[in-house]
């Protein structure tokens, strides 16, 4: 039992949905109506309960759920897994801590990137209280879009997708929020270097009605104030300026109203929104010679302005009801929409004074804007059926109205000429799923998932069907020793359409047309999961996935995708990975040690490209992740975490020439230059304390790469005297130390 | 859009000098060199019996191999039509050969042209391409407005053909009309269709190169079949004393290979995210096997010389 609020003790249960041995608990105690039971995810909470004598929290042992349930690759994280082991300007992080797991690529330092068994970084489906959430990360992917104040846990799938998912080819990330509390007032502040969060819950109507409000902002503007001050000053003499602002917010908030244990309400709301204006003067004064041969000043003007923001909006209404002892359902009508505005005016005036028209004179400007826009409408209804204690149901069926809106213009001015373009795509899209699985279990120690889902999608007149089955069986081999297989299919409908491999506002999302196919993945893995002794675990997993449809750039030299011709402009590929992850953990009561090693293959298959099977630009072949936690004392907890993984790809032209002094290159086989391998160490460390209010006050102190490793982010292609290649890596996220002050009330 | 390209760039160069540098070798770099052929067949209206050869040769190194070829290295370039071997030419020195080939030969449109170049410890490179037919008639007007020339022309595509148009703008200056076949010099278009211009993308031309004369090039694939028009300004300016100017057109019809090898070319040289790995690169187009670059052929038909007027006269 722990003491966590003023002295006030909940009770919380947490037993498994599924699996045999912990069937009976269940059903005894929902048969029974001592306790209500609350579906979370995969399994099933029993829900808050006040009795007369005290209140108090229990939180059984999460490794003991796990090990009952019969998907292969699913991972639960709760709050403890997201503060330890991310140290980044102090900030716990969800995305941070997925990049921590086995067979999870992070992709670029820092960012928020998540290549999930050799996926595409785009065919993740993150699911915030069951609405999609299209961008899910603040500041180019520095911060994830996810608060963890109001997290109560995330689900993450990498295999073995319950039929209850879909949209997404790689992996499912389904993080749910906390309700508020029903009974008392309390709340979270946090300040940090470039951040701040205020989180509040409490009882709207005491035991029927809570809220749970958080918002998040980033300070990055008043930070950047003075710095861009000193640039300017330092810069005046030279007659350039420089302006900018960038800053981030999200905010969540949710009203629960409780008719009846069995009769659940609520309206849970997000919105996340980046801002980022850019100004950038340059003066100057050349000499020209005029058109009889004198020599005048010159002056000439450089402005660029932009202004780029980014977002989220998410609106839903959850009804959760029980409709039967053995029937309950929960249906969800939601919003969820995503934008991307990108404007851009850059001019350059020269002038000799002289009126010249011919000669200097020069009044040139180019204003772009772009608009990304994708907006979705959908209702969802979930069953939860019981016929029996051996056969769980779940059906269900979900219709989403999907709005794809991307559009750009460009006018371009020389003088009194004006050329102006633009071009957009609007595309309606329905997709209509059904699914049903059933969780049987036999003789006690064999449970099968057995789920089929069907999705419908249409598009701009074309329609395409999908039947995607799952299956996935576990077997109780002895005591504590489970053997897992399953095999899946996804399809993904929506693609993310980008011209660069950074996660940039002026990437959008696009549909399957009739000349796009959906992407598809099929995936077999299986796995030997233990309990061992000593409070030691050992799950070791391996998987085999193949991907088809992906789509490549094609093109180049800009940040914006082609919108007229995206259909053309992308090259069609597939994909394969398979590997082998293991992880071994250990933990006592104050004493937390894991370790997740990774040994795996990505490659791509492109025919426009190159004729065989090569690496993909994530392909790293063994990732390595060391975490540690010790609670030193109630008031001192420390953490570290070391990341390797070998170093990714890269293509490097194979054949250079110059003639005319042009370094040119050609290029042959794709990612074909392998990058020196990442690895980095983070510390961590909280000091907390209570005051005599039952206030909690914790400092974080973090750093970030501790021994300042040099790990590459991007590379630049030279030449030596001797004409030989080498590459110049640029490590741009050298020591980061942080420091984080929370305060819980 | 490129400068704001060039600026994010820029500050990422920026950032990326600030901070940390880590040199490394490429161990797995290929180690054969090969041919890059970059050339053309042209048939033109005034020669029909013989079409122009041109072709730029380019020995080119591994980028982890040897990078210099010995002075005995020789690559022998042959030239087939329909099959037949119309030419062998065995006297190109590699060591220090990337120039110009240019013959003629009596290849007629719908002749296949193949070409191949062999030397040892080089893989065979060949291509080919087969002669367009004569392009369609181009209408052409044009007047002054200010020191800008309008120009107004269309043409017809063949709808039977998957086609691939080049347009030259040609201006001449002379006391009297010019022959026909005088070739002029280049009439650039103000912005938006040359690769300096600061919007490369925009303009009805799909892509622009320098041949000689600066080509604007264009698929058929968005009017196939149906008359396409035009509308495009350049700035022109007259020649002082008692000469006048000139202009016409030059329609070629093209192999579509060209246009996508010049793309591809365009976009390459340019893709700066790409060179440093936070892009894909741009993999250039080509029709060569067992080499690079590309091999294509055009037919050419031009407008008649017309004087230009000064505007308000």
């Amino acid at each position: 039992m722990k003491k966590i609020f003023r002295g006030i003790w909940i009770v919380v249960l947490s037993v498994s949905w599924v699996a045999a041995g912990a069937a009976a608990p269940r059903d005894s105690l929902a048969a029974a109506g001592t306790l209500p039971v609350e579906e979370k995810g995969d399994s099933t909470a029993v829900a808050e309960r006040r009795d007369s004598i005290t209140e108090a929290r229990i939180t059984a042992d999460k490794y003991a759920e796990k090990a009952a349930r019969s998907q292969t690759g699913h991972k639960r994280l709760e709050e403890a897994d997201f503060i330890y082991g991310n140290v980044v300007f102090s900030s716990p992080d969800l995305i941070k801590a997925l990049q921590n797991l086995p067979g999870v690529n992070p992709g670029t330092e820092l960012m928020s990137g998540l290549y999930v068994h050799g996926g595409e970084g785009s065919d993740n489906l993150f699911l915030l209280d069951g609405v999609p959430m299209y961008q899910i990360s603040h500041l180019g992917g520095l911060f994830s879009s996810f608060n963890t104040d109001v997290v109560g846990h995330l689900d993450f799938y990498k295999s073995g997708f319950p039929a209850r998912y879909g949209g997404r080819m790689s992996s499912v990330v389904d993080v749910s929020t906390r309700d508020g509390d029903f009974n008392d007032y309390r709340g979270t502040f946090m300040i940090g270097l470039i951040d701040g969060r205020l989180q509040f819950e409490g009882p709207i109507v005491r035991g029927k009605t809570s809220f749970n409000v958080a918002v998040r902002r980033s300070w990055m503007d008043a930070v950047l104030v003075p710095v861009i001050a000193l640039v300017n000053r330092r810069n005046r003499e030279e007659g350039e300026t420089v302006g900018g602002t960038y800053s981030f917010y999200d905010m969540n908030a949710s009203v629960t109203h409780k008719f009846s244990e069995d009769n659940i309400l609520s309206l849970k709301f997000y919105h996340g929104r980046d801002h980022l204006k850019l100004r950038l003067d340059s003066q100057y004064s050349p000499v020209v010679e005029d058109e009889n041969g004198n020599f005048n000043t010159a002056y000439g003007t450089d402005n660029l302005n932009t202004d780029i923001s980014w977002g989220n909006t998410l609106a839903s209404l959850n009804w959760k009801y029980r409709i039967s002892d053995n029937l309950k359902m929960k249906t969800v009508l939601y919003y969820t929409g995503s934008n991307a505005d990108v404007w851009y005016y850059w001019s350059t005036r020269l002038s000799d004074g002289t009126g010249y028209s011919g000669g200097t004179e020069s009044d040139n400007s180019v204003e772009e804007s772009n608009y990304s826009r994708v907006n979705d409408v959908a209702f969802n209804a979930d069953f939860g059926w019981m016929p029996h204690k051996k056969h769980n149901v779940r059906f269900g069926t979900s219709y989403q109205f999907h709005i794809y809106n991307p559009s750009r213009q460009t006018v371009a001015t020389s003088g009194v000429v004006r050329n102006g373009t633009s071009s957009s795509q609007h595309y309606l899209g329905s997709e209509f799923s059904l699914y049903a699985e059933d969780e049987m279990t036999f003789l006690d120690r064999i449970s099968v998932n057995l789920g089929l889902r069907y999705v419908l999608f249409g598009v701009s007149g074309k329609a395409w069907h999908r039947a995607e089955p799952r299956v996935s069986l576990n077997v109780e081999c002895c005591d504590g020793v489970d053997f897992r297989v399953s095999y899946t299919e996804m399809n993904q409908f929506a693609h993310l359409i980008s011209t660069t491999y950074l996660d940039i506002p002026t990437n959008c999302w696009l549909p399957s047309t009739s000349k796009i196919a959906p992407m598809h993945s099929r995936q077999a893995a299986g796995g030997i999961y233990c309990r061992l002794p000593h409070n030691f675990r050992l799950n070791i997993e391996g998987w085999y996935k193949t991907m088809d449809n992906i789509l490549e750039y094609s093109g180049a030299n800009s940040f914006f995708p082609p919108l007229d011709t995206w259909e053309t402009s992308f090259s069609k590929g597939k994909g394969r990975s398979y590997g082998l992850e293991t992880e071994l953990g250990w933990s006592s009561k104050n004493l937390s040690l894991t370790a997740y090693y990774t040994l795996s293959w990505s490659q791509r298959k492109f025919d426009s490209i190159w004729i065989d099977w090569y690496s993909h630009r994530h392909d790293n072949r063994h990732k390595l992740t060391l975490m540690g936690s010790w609670k030193v004392s109630r008031t001192v907890d420390l953490y570290a975490t070391w990341n390797y993984h070998s170093g990714g790809w890269m293509t490097v032209p194979t054949h250079i020439y110059n003639p005319g002094e042009v370094f040119d290159r050609i290029y042959t086989r794709p990612n074909n230059v392998n990058l020196p391998d990442y690895h980095r160490l983070d510390l961590g460390a909280n000091f907390r304390k209570v005051s005599k209010g039952g206030k909690e006050h914790i400092w974080n102190i973090g750093i970030y790469n501790a021994y300042c490793r040099k790990n590459v982010v991007f590379v630049s292609i030279d030449e030596r005297e001797d004409k030989s290649l080498y590459g110049t890596g640029r490590a741009i996220f050298p020591i980061i130390p942080s420091f984080s002050y929370t305060l819980k009330f | 859009m490129r400068e704001l390209y060039h600026i994010m760039v820029f500050w990422l160069c920026l950032m990326a000098f600030a901070a940390c540098e880590v040199e490394f070798d490429f161990k797995e770099l290929d180690g054969d060199p090969l041919f890059l052929l970059d050339g053309a067949v042209k048939s033109e209206p005034y020669s029909p019996s013989t079409s122009n050869f041109q072709m730029y040769l380019y020995a080119v190194p591994s980028a982890a191999g040897e990078r210099e070829f010995s002075e005995e290295a020789r690559c022998t370039l042959k030239v087939y039509r329909n099959s037949e071997l119309i030419d062998t030419k065995d006297y190109i020195t590699i060591q220090s050969f990337f120039g110009l080939i240019a013959d003629e030969y009596p290849v007629k449109p719908g002749d296949e042209v193949l070409v191949t170049a062999e030397s040892a410890g080089f893989p065979t490179a060949s291509s080919r391409t087969v002669i367009p037919q004569a392009p369609p008639a181009v209408e052409a007007s044009f007047s002054m407005s200010g020191d800008n020339l309008n120009i107004r022309f269309s043409f017809e595509d063949d709808a039977d053909t998957d086609d691939a148009y080049a347009v030259c703008f040609r201006t001449i200056s002379s006391r009297y009309r010019p022959d026909d076949a005088a070739m002029g010099t280049t009439l650039d278009l103000s912005f938006g269709n040359s690769s300096e211009s600061s919007l490369p993308d925009s303009g009805p031309f799909d892509v622009t190169w320098e041949d000689g004369y600066r080509y604007y090039g264009i698929f058929d694939d968005s009017f196939n079949g149906r008359l396409k028009e035009f509308e495009v300004t350049a700035p022109f300016s007259f020649p002082s004393g008692d000469e006048k100017s000139y202009f016409r057109i030059e329609l070629q019809r093209i192999s579509p290979e060209r246009l996508r090898y010049e793309i591809a070319c365009n976009d390459k040289s340019s893709n700066v995210l790409g060179f440093i790995g936070l892009a894909p690169v741009t993999f250039a187009y080509t029709n060569v096997s067992g080499g690079s670059g590309c091999f294509s052929s055009g037919n050419s038909g031009y407008s008649d010389w017309t004087e230009v007027v000064p505007d308000g006269r």
